[in-house]
């Protein structure tokens, strides 16, 4: 009688102890896995965070050194040039008082013609959208490739001092030969975003046809399009019809005193001109810094978790 | 009223008049050929207002062909090419000298 009783026990002792021997394996093997994925998780955001320590280094001074000097300049150079409209201004004042364009606004029939004569001959003497566009681009360019050359010296040294930081570990995987052209197209998949974030109308195709970054980052975020073949800030385009309105109603004034009144307002148009481009400037310049931190940060990261496995 | 007196508000109705005509007349452009660069932009950028304030014509000079050089009352110093226009110059490429930067040139097309 005992007997089914004492195999029936014996089966389920065996039963249990296999249980827990199967149960004691796993759980001594996902141990030691979620170990090693400790481990290894530990260990890449030490050297992640080791890389970007290094990077902070660098960079930091860097960017300080750029939002401080490179929009104060832009918006000198807007001022400078602005000397040389206000020069002609003087000139073109001299020409709306003279007999001569008096017969060609007499030969105008309406007074909406008469207007348009004297806006067209102040923004052909004086100073014209597109030559401020113009202007403004070619200040860009001039800046972007200073910021292009400075994130290119940057690279390469990231480049030395990571080098030696993962040489120091012994990680096998080593840095890519060029570090400044991963890093670029993490910075331009960002510049892309912004734009199609900014406006569904600028294609990425826009900031592809710039080779510079750093150009393209100025030219491109976030200066208001207003009319979208000049991309000009919106006061400005207001400013100058303003002032070419109030050149029409000035004409009939003596010479004297038309030039100190338009040239007095091209001026003021110069000087807020400037301080609206340095301010957009910081903006897309911080921008730009912001970008490129993240371009590190995302490289680092991508770095560590190749450089070290589980095992 | 006697003869006299008509004549002598007569004469004083003419000069009257005169006056008013030279003071309607739009001022004359100073003649270029006649004159200095340096002169002719001093005769007529007097009443001139830069970014950087107005300009100080006591300070104008020939610095190269065609340059100019001139101080401002915020005490900015500046070179300008300039070219015949018609009956005047066009003023472009302007630099500011004592600062040391400099605008990238783009002569105007003339």
């Amino acid at each position: 009688m005992s007997l089914p009783d004492q195999s029936a026990g014996r089966s389920g002792r065996f039963n249990r102890r296999r249980f827990l021997e199967v149960l004691g394996t796993v759980g001594v093997a996902g141990g030691i896995g979620a170990g090693l994925y400790g481990r290894a998780q530990w260990q890449r955001a030490a050297l992640a965070g080791a890389m970007l320590h290094d990077a902070q280094q660098v960079m930091v001074p860097r960017e300080q050194r750029e939002l401080q000097t490179l929009p104060v300049r832009a918006r000198n150079e807007i001022r400078d040039w602005f000397h040389a409209h206000c020069l002609n201004a003087s000139e073109f004042a001299y020409e709306v008082c003279s007999p001569s364009f008096a017969e060609r606004l007499a030969a105008c029939g309406t007074e909406e013609l008469k207007q348009q004569c004297v806006a067209n001959a102040f923004l052909a003497r004086v100073v014209s959208a597109e030559e401020v566009q113009e202007r403004l681009q070619v200040i860009a360019q001039e800046l972007g490739n200073e910021l292009d050359a400075s994130w290119r010296g940057c690279c390469q040294e990231l480049s030395l001092r990571w080098q030696m930081q993962i040489s120091g570990g012994g990680y096998e995987v080593s840095l890519p030969r060029d570090l400044a052209a991963r890093l670029d197209q993490l910075v331009r998949h960002s510049l892309n975003e912004a734009m199609q974030t900014a406006d569904g109308s600028l294609a990425p195709s826009f900031t592809d046809a710039v080779s510079s970054i750093g150009t393209a980052a100025l030219l491109a975020v976030p200066v208001v399009v207003v009319i979208p073949e000049l991309a000009l800030s919106a006061f400005f385009v207001r400013a100058l019809w303003v002032l070419v309105e109030y050149v029409v109603r000035l004409v009939s004034g003596r010479v004297q005193g038309l030039q100190a009144e338009i040239t007095h307002r091209v001026a003021m148009l110069g000087r807020r001109l400037g301080s609206e481009y340095e301010s957009e400037l910081r903006h897309c310049i911080g921008q730009l810094h912001q970008w490129q931190q993240d371009a590190v940060r995302s490289f680092t990261e991508d770095y560590s978790r190749s450089a070290i496995s589980i095992i | 009223m006697n003869l006299h007196q008509t004549r002598t508000w007569g004469w004083l109705l003419a000069a009257v008049m005169c006056l008013a005509v030279v003071g309607c007349l739009p001022d004359g452009r100073p003649d270029k050929t006649q004159m200095a660069p340096v002169d002719y932009f001093r005769a007529t950028q007097a009443n001139t207002i830069t970014p950087d304030g107005p300009i100080l014509m006591s300070t104008v000079q020939e610095v190269a062909p065609n340059v100019l050089q001139y101080e401002t009352a915020e005490g900015g110093v500046y070179q300008v090419r300039y070219s015949n226009q018609g009956e005047g110059f066009r003023y472009f490429d302007v630099r500011r000298v004592d600062r040391g930067t400099t605008v990238v040139a783009a002569p105007a097309g003339e």
